[in-house]
């Protein structure tokens, strides 16, 4: 039993750092979700994916810090970062070209789609890094208490996703969202 | 295409990690990023005219 405590003890550098990785993408989703409500700036089907995409990333750092350290759960968030690099690639593609005004708000200067590449590339690094600094050993279940912060970085991030499955919703209904939305199909403007 | 779908089993993988399902929480992340990926293939369509 000493040596489970050990165990747990052993990472809690890597169990707070995901926890803090979880609360930037909680983070991120909430910045996308302001601007989306505040400046009316509606996200289209390539926008919505990128979200998913930090969905993904952000499922291994929850799986971390829900079910304890393990490199599979690393993993799975680097395979988010390379489906949200993807996409984001994709779509600055796009509007890649001299002229191309963009689609939708900059926000500091660049568009959500830049920053949703760059902010894979940072999490790859991030990722990195905290593998370097985890250790991963057999842990049970019953070994893993969760901090305070650890549940509210939980919770936080479950109601970013509600949110947007509502948001979703409310914009294109339950079918294909427009290419270029301007209004939200269940609220009628 | 149902363009809430990914949403809705992200929340189903985030509610089955805090009750504690692992292996639930595994599947529905791989079915989540099967869709993610389909979606993707589906809403990228247009031919890029750029050179690579």
């Amino acid at each position: 039993m000493a040596t489970s405590i050990n165990v747990t003890k052993d990472n809690e550098l890597a169990r707070e750092l995901n926890t803090i990785s979880l609360f930037v993408i909680s983070a991120a989703l909430l910045v996308a979700f302001y601007y989306q409500l505040a400046l009316f700036s509606l996200p289209c089907p390539l926008c919505l994916l990128q979200r998913v995409g930090l969905i993904l990333i952000g499922c291994g750092f929850l799986f971390n810090v829900r079910f304890g350290i393990k490199s599979a759960h690393y993993g799975i968030a680097l395979i988010g970062c390379v489906v949200t690099g993807s996409i984001s690639a994709r779509q600055m593609f796009l509007h890649i070209l001299p002229g191309d005004p963009g689609y939708g708000s900059p926000f500091l200067g660049l568009h959500f789609y830049t920053w949703a590449l760059l902010s894979s590339i940072i999490a790859v690094v991030a990722i990195a890094v905290m593998m370097m600094l985890s250790k991963e050993r057999p842990t049970t279940e019953e070994t893993i208490s969760l901090p305070l912060l650890g549940k509210i970085s939980m919770v936080l991030f479950s109601l970013m996703i509600v949110a947007n499955l509502i948001s979703t919703v409310l914009e294109c209904g339950v079918g294909q969202c427009a290419d270029n939305p301007t209004f939200y199909l269940l609220l009628g403007h | 295409m149902y363009m809430f779908l990914p949403f809705l089993i992200a929340l189903g993988t985030v509610l089955s990690t805090i009750v504690g399902k692992k292996k639930l929480s595994y599947i529905l992340w791989l079915i989540l990023l099967v869709i993610s990926l389909f979606w993707f293939k589906h809403h990228a369509t247009d031919q890029l005219n750029l050179s690579f």
